[in-house]
């Protein structure tokens, strides 16, 4: 009965969030997801997603010049 | 009470349509009254003098002669204008002009009917439409003493806010009216907002009425009296306007609540999944200021973890000098590479009595994403220390799995952005809705 009546009182079509506010939820939740997705790849193979100085990771870098 | 529920009132619901408008000549000027709806109404007012009279008196007695003196007001639309608004439809039969006593602000009130719903009120406020429901429901009100005045009030765990206290009056009236209109009748209000409603409480010495409005949109008001000269478009916010970007900027939040939840959940198994071991520790002596130092290359030691962060600490007791190492580690197989170059430095001493020290005689270097296989160290040392020749030393440790704790602070950063910038538009446009009332949260006390 409350239930009725708090629906019928508040039933403004109005009071959701437009198309232009879903696009941008959406983008939020995907961009959300692929970081956390990075996170756990990063953890798993002891990736650093950025270095502490700023510089890009550390790669192989071929043969080393003091190499036995 | 007016109209108040949206269920039909079946007992007046007629089985076949009748004529109902009754025609008259108005007492104060003659001119042709017509009253649409006879049994509904209590007064009117003519549309040509703005006498107001007392339909339910058989000699149509005036009761105000004042709305004489006021014109220019028009309107939008004739009286007896049908519209569907709601999925009902509903006809204008009154227009009344209101005014803040403090401030003389005015609004426009256009009075609804349907025979089967009653009444309804359309407010036209700066601009803005809102579709009134006279309720009978008593919200619960909230003060912060007794005697203080209400700052809050809640309809079916739905919260309002105060934002307008004050006193109205009628400034002008014409049409059919469920109540005597009085000229210059006050009352005192309230409104309450939780967009995109506004609940108002009328009040003078013998009633106190709420009121349910529910803010609609100038297209869809142009929609439903199929107005052909669009309507002027307000330059800023209604008090119960909805924002996309206030409901946009809270949902966001709780998916932000909801992301950090989870990155935390998964820091703390990345700390479990990644125990940091040490595979191999050595020391090794240098010699100061000796320009010819052969390189260092270590014993082979192994990484057993298929893919790993490796870890390389240095410690040295440097002292007001520093050692810079640099080097690669090397992978015994397949000779890949990877170059380090890190410096241990520490400086201390003494300034105008006190003590002071920076830098430090440890330091680490993280390398990322190391497979598994047999490795070494191939080190190069360079010394600042030009005050001695003795042979120093240094210590280093190799650790596998070594926590890159950066990473949770990194994808905080990225969740944070859009919110923060959501934030930002949020209560900016917050606080322009509010910008207009006294009791704005924004506002500080001292203002």
């Amino acid at each position: 009965m409350i239930d009725d009546r708090r629906s019928r009182l508040f039933s403004a079509k109005n009071d959701g969030i437009d198309l232009r506010g879903k696009v941008w939820l959406s983008m939020y939740a995907l961009w959300a997801c692929y970081l956390l997705y990075s996170f756990v790849i990063c953890a798993v193979n002891g990736e650093q997603m950025m270095d502490a100085s700023g510089n890009h990771k550390n790669r192989p870098q071929g043969k080393g010049i003091y190499h036995k | 009470m007016a109209g108040e529920s949206d269920k039909p009132n079946l007992e007046r619901e007629p089985e076949k349509p009748k004529p109902m408008a009754r025609t008259f000549s108005c007492p104060g000027c003659g001119g042709n009254v017509v009253i649409r709806f006879p049994g509904a109404v209590l007064s009117c007012a003519c549309e040509f003098c703005h006498v107001v009279i007392d339909v339910t008196d058989s000699n149509y007695r005036i009761i105000e002669g004042f709305f004489y003196k006021m014109k220019g007001y028009e309107p939008f639309v004739p009286l007896g204008t049908r519209a569907e608004l709601k999925g009902k439809t509903w006809e204008v039969i009154g227009y009344m002009v209101r005014s803040d006593v403090a401030s003389s602000y005015m609004w426009e009130e256009y009075l609804l009917f349907n025979p089967y719903y009653g009444f309804r009120w359309l407010t036209n406020n700066g601009k803005h439409w809102n579709f009134v429901t006279m309720i009978k429901d008593k919200p619960s009100e909230t003060k912060l003493f007794s005697g203080a005045y209400v700052f809050s009030a809640s309809l079916y765990e739905r919260k309002f806010k105060l934002y307008y206290r004050g006193a109205a009056k009628v400034e002008f009236v014409t049409g059919e009216f469920y109540w005597k209109v009085k000229a210059d009748s006050r009352v005192e209000m309230s409104d309450f907002v939780s967009p995109p409603y506004m609940l108002s409480c009328e009040q003078d010495k013998s009633e106190k009425v709420w009121s349910l409005s529910e803010y609609v949109s100038i297209d869809e008001i142009e929609s439903a009296f199929k107005l052909e000269k669009p309507l002027p478009r307000p330059m800023n916010y209604a008090p119960n306007q909805p924002i996309a970007d206030t409901k946009v900027s809270s949902q966001i939040s709780r998916m932000l609540l909801g992301a950090f939840l989870l990155l935390l959940a998964l820091q703390f198994w990345q700390v479990c999944y990644n125990p940091e071991t040490v595979v191999y520790s050595d020391a090794q002596a240098y010699r100061p200021n000796d320009k010819n130092a052969p390189t260092y290359t270590t014993k082979t030691f192994e990484l057993t973890r298929p893919v790993s962060g490796v870890k390389l600490s240095f410690r040295s007791d440097v002292d007001n000098s520093w050692l810079y190492l640099s080097g690669e580690l090397v992978n015994d197989d397949t000779g890949e590479t990877y170059p380090f170059g890190e410096t241990v430095e520490y400086y201390s001493g003494y300034d105008g009595g006190e003590g002071w020290s920076e830098g430090s005689r440890t330091v680490s270097k993280f390398i990322s994403a190391v497979p598994k296989g047999k490795y070494y160290l191939n080190i190069d040392s360079e010394s600042g220390d030009f005050r001695t020749q003795t042979p120093q030393q240094y210590s280093l440790a190799v650790s596998q799995g070594a926590q890159v704790n950066g990473n949770f602070w990194w994808v905080l950063a990225g969740l944070l952005v859009a919110p923060v910038l959501s934030w930002i538009v949020a209560y900016s446009a917050d606080s322009i809705r509010w910008a207009d009332s006294d009791y704005s949260p924004y506002r500080s006390s001292e203002s």
